[in-house]
């Protein structure tokens, strides 16, 4: 492996609510290079953002990761008597995040200038001067228009759109080497979305960014990624460069994803939808979580989980009947 | 900014000026002032000669326009109960007693309630915020005047380690400060707390920890902030109900000379010149405090406009 900075191993993630204990990661491990972009799909509850939450430590109470880990450069943010001191040095500085809600996600009662400097002058130690000169430039590195301006204005006077680009320009403040994008145009307007996606793909070649972008919108993932890791119920169900799993998806329920998605390239009469609802995560299936739904399933995968297998070099599935290429 | 105070300051002073007419239509219009200055037993004749000396007679306008020069003069007109001294001169006596009194319970209810608020909050649920809970709850269930007698009857009575009552030095007013705070330390603590737990909750302090932003921070600065205009709300509330309306619970308990005791007294003797100036000013410290409170609001969130 060339120079990996995350890697996720065994991660596993328990909420504990009055229900019962949910199950919303299970056993997911991947990594991430130095200037990779990986997408993380799957459908809402799929455990996608609690693995982000999870790796920037930021799973609250009533949960918490009851096993596995997660290692920065090689270093563990989760074991380890220095783990709670490393993360909060590491996130905001060395991996930060952005998240899916611009509207919520600043302070209304503080300056856009205030919420920018906070980042600089905590981790980098920077004069009340240089947090400001470096806030402007991030304003204008996000092609923000008129910097001194919205450097004194409050959140709420600016659109979704811009909201967004400000958060991007905060999480950039320190240089990071990771950027963690939750969703990061789901609130946004279709134009405005594109206009995210093209400035983070264009951050991402300039500063040598790793990225990983977190969404349920396949055509987003096509776009932007150069490998897609799609979650179901908990758990990783296919793992490969993009282009591949595009092509040919393995796992039954990617599949059923790409046939949901509409594609322009291809004349298709109807969508096709998946049927039925994801697993119940408070008292998962002892097989596979996506057995439920899935025209291939057997008896094997009713009582047994399929893991993560390799199938062809960077390519893993997990399924007891992967559609292979032919 | 400067337009929204000034603004502000103008409705408060409509709002005064408001109280004034009322205050004037009740003691003049509403009421016969006569009745109150002579005995039950006078006759006929000096109860109109008594009218005419006092200028009642007259038709209500002009009654009103001389009421509202005598104002303007700072007039307030002469007690019935002390003759020879003015009201304001009572009032003057009085509400700095009055001013202590509700700025110490008040300072002591907000600097009391605000950490226990937010330990509260830190852990919803948890053992410390279940026994603030509770207490607050007790606080705020117990009325003023419960409060001062059991404050009387432990510290004072039992324990001698204070004076009964009256006013004094410090030690005069520890006790009616505590009486007049305790029940507020409860209502702001609950306030505080579930407040805190909103701004916490949010997004925006989510977005904050990912930026590695310290939870001290957080807590005192991000989340506060925004909980401080419910929290100013209250405390205005609790600042004005002090002073038009618990100090009088209080002061009559602990018999600390505040204008609140000196308005009972002036019930009581029927001193309704006296009880109209003390109306007229507790209304225009009720309505400072509520300019003050609407100024505090739109410093702490800028979104904040008048209607």
């Amino acid at each position: 492996m060339a120079d990996r900075l995350l890697e996720v191993d065994g991660l596993q993630v328990r909420f504990f609510t009055r229900r019962g204990v949910v199950h919303a990661v299970r056993d997911v491990s991947f990594g991430i290079e130095r200037d990779e972009t990986v997408g993380l799909v799957g459908e809402s509850g799929s455990g996608k953002s609690v693995t982000s939450q999870a790796i920037m430590g930021l799973v609250e109470f009533p949960g918490s990761i009851t096993a596995g880990d997660v290692r920065w450069k090689g270093q563990s943010l989760v074991h380890g008597p220095t783990a709670a001191a490393d993360i909060k040095r590491i996130r905001g500085n060395e991996v930060s995040m952005v998240f899916q809600d611009p509207m919520t996600s600043l302070n209304p009662v503080f300056t856009i200038g205030s919420q920018l400097t906070e980042v600089t002058r905590r981790h980098l130690g920077y004069s009340k001067m240089q947090a400001r000169e470096r806030a402007l430039e991030l304003l204008d590195l996000v092609d923000m228009s008129n910097p001194r301006q919205r450097f004194k204005q409050f959140p709420g006077e600016l659109s979704g759109g811009m909201r967004q680009r400000v958060l991007i320009a905060m999480a950039l403040s320190c240089e990071p080497e990771l950027l963690i994008a939750d969703e990061p145009t789901t609130a946004l307007d279709v134009t405005i979305q594109a206009q995210i996606l093209e400035l983070l793909a264009e951050l991402q070649e300039d500063l040598g960014l790793s990225v990983l972008l977190i969404t349920h919108d396949l055509g987003v993932v096509a776009g932007t990624c150069d490998r897609v890791c799609v979650m179901y119920g908990g758990r990783l169900a296919e793992v490969g460069p993009i282009d591949d799993v595009f092509e040919t998806p393995t796992h039954p329920y990617s599949r059923g994803l790409l046939n949901s998605t509409p594609r322009i390239d291809e004349v298709t009469s109807r969508l096709v939808s998946i049927d039925g609802a994801p697993p119940d995560l408070v008292a998962p299936p002892i097989g596979c979580p996506f057995a439920a739904r899935c025209e291939a399933c057997s008896d094997r995968c009713i009582s047994e989980m399929p893991e993560l297998a390799t199938i062809e070099k960077g390519r893993d599935v997990a399924c007891w009947h992967p559609f292979t290429a032919s | 900014m400067w337009t929204f105070v000034i603004r502000r300051v103008g409705q408060g002073l409509i709002v005064v000026v408001a109280a004034a007419v009322v205050v004037f239509l009740l003691t003049r219009a509403f009421t016969d002032p006569v009745d109150f200055v002579l005995p039950l037993e006078a006759t006929e004749e000096q109860r109109e000669a008594r009218e005419a000396e006092l200028g009642f007679d007259r038709p209500i306008i002009v009654q009103f326009g001389d009421y509202v020069e005598d104002l303007s003069r700072g007039d307030f007109g002469e007690s019935l109960w002390q003759p020879g001294r003015s009201t304001i001169d009572i009032v003057g006596q009085t509400l700095p007693k009055t001013l202590q009194l509700v700025a110490a319970g008040m300072t002591l209810a907000i600097a009391l309630a605000l950490p226990m608020g937010m330990i509260a909050a830190r852990r919803p649920g948890g053992v410390l915020d279940r026994i603030l809970v509770t207490t607050s709850l007790i606080g705020l269930s117990m009325p003023q005047f419960f409060v001062g007698l059991l404050l009387l009857i432990v510290f004072a009575v039992q324990l001698q380690w204070l004076p009964v009552s009256g006013y004094g030095g410090f030690s005069h007013l520890i006790l009616p400060a505590l009486a007049l705070a305790l029940p507020a330390v409860g209502r702001l603590t609950m306030v505080v707390r579930s407040a805190m737990i909103d701004e916490l909750n949010s997004q925006y302090v989510r977005v904050s920890k990912a930026k590695g932003t310290p939870t001290r921070v957080i807590f005192t600065k991000h989340a506060f902030r925004n909980a401080g205009v419910q929290v100013l709300t209250l405390s205005g509330w609790e600042i004005t109900r002090a002073l038009a309306g618990f100090t009088v619970v209080v002061e009559k308990v602990f018999a600390w000379p505040g204008f609140g005791l000196f308005a009972l007294e002036a019930i009581q003797r029927r001193d309704i010149f006296l009880l109209s100036t003390i109306v007229l000013v507790a209304a225009i410290l009720v309505v400072t405090v509520n300019v003050i409170i609407d100024i505090l609001y739109k410093v702490i969130d800028p979104r904040i406009e008048l209607t």
